[in-house]
């Protein structure tokens, strides 16, 4: 019994980290829009992390969120590597802390909406420290953190939506 | 777990606030315009964008290479050796506050208004 829950659970890791690796893909597809933040994406892919965080483990989420940095440095040079690594880890950290406990105080769109901030803070840091010039924080700074309510709020309400589905799936 | 919580509404009100907070520097109106080019942390170039008469282009001699073109009131970059183009994206620059960064070159470039004492700078 004990082996079928580690191969379920394998199969799960593997489904899951392909997703994130997909749509991470997909996204990195969308062309600059005007007025929008270049290089903003919506950050499906926070949907595996965000859910592998709250039903599986710490470890296989943050796993997910090494192997999207991984390829992202594969795919489109080691600054997007950086930048996936450092906005992922941080609101994966945030997501494992909101998540896991046994009582939320806050609903799938504000852990949606902290996850994403905590990405965007994380990659505009790195941003900052690779450019050295921490001006980029007014400049860049409010476009991002609104660019990551809206995000953050479509994340959350699709993870509410596919919640039960997942569910079903991995018990 | 709900999909929204009070929580949550308390969480979008402070972001907004912070935002509006980051956004107060860029208020500021004046009628010069000042574009300050740094690369590797080191503020290279200071032009004035209000006095430029004649669109002209200059490298940035870093790796990756990056292109910025100057005009007049508008600054933007114009070519980058980077893989993802971001900074080229990112479009021309003409309001105060706006920034674009290439980051593989550590180039940023960013606008400010100044009073019209300001003494004209160019590199």
């Amino acid at each position: 019994m004990k082996n079928k829950n580690i191969t379920k659970k394998i199969a799960l890791i593997g489904v899951m980290g392909a997703l994130a690796v997909g749509l991470s893909y997909l996204e990195s597809l969308i062309p600059a829009f005007p007025g929008f933040p270049p290089g903003a994406k919506p950050g499906l892919s926070n949907i595996a992390t965000m859910f592998l965080a709250s039903s599986c483990g710490i470890a296989d989420a943050f796993f997910i969120t090494i192997l999207k940095g991984i390829f992202a440095g594969i795919t489109r040079g080691f600054t997007a590597m950086l930048m996936s690594l450092s906005g992922g880890i941080l609101s994966t950290a945030m997501a494992c802390i909101l998540l896991r406990g046994k009582k939320s105080n806050f609903g799938y769109i504000g852990v949606g909406i902290i996850c994403a901030v905590c990405h965007n803070i994380g990659q505009l840091i790195t941003a900052c420290i690779l450019s050295g010039t921490w001006s980029l924080v007014f400049g860049y700074g409010p476009l991002l953190l609104i660019f990551a309510m809206l995000t953050g709020f479509i994340t959350g309400s699709i993870l509410k939506l596919v919640m039960p589905a997942l569910k079903r799936f991995s018990n | 777990m709900k999909l929204l919580k009070k929580n949550d509404i308390l969480v979008i009100s402070a972001v907004l606030i912070l935002c509006l907070v980051l956004l107060i520097p860029s208020f500021k109106k004046s009628d010069r315009l000042i574009a300050t080019v740094t690369v590797d942390g080191v503020q290279t170039y200071v032009i004035d964008l209000s006095s430029v008469e004649k669109a002209y282009s200059f490298d940035t001699n870093t790796t990756p290479k990056a292109e910025i073109t100057v005009e007049k009131n508008a600054i933007y970059f114009s070519y980058a050796d980077c893989p993802d183009k971001l900074c080229v994206n990112t479009g021309k620059l003409t309001k105060n506050g706006q920034t674009a960064a290439c980051l593989p070159a550590k180039v940023v470039v960013s606008l400010k208004s100044a009073k019209s004492d300001f003494d004209v700078l160019t590199y």
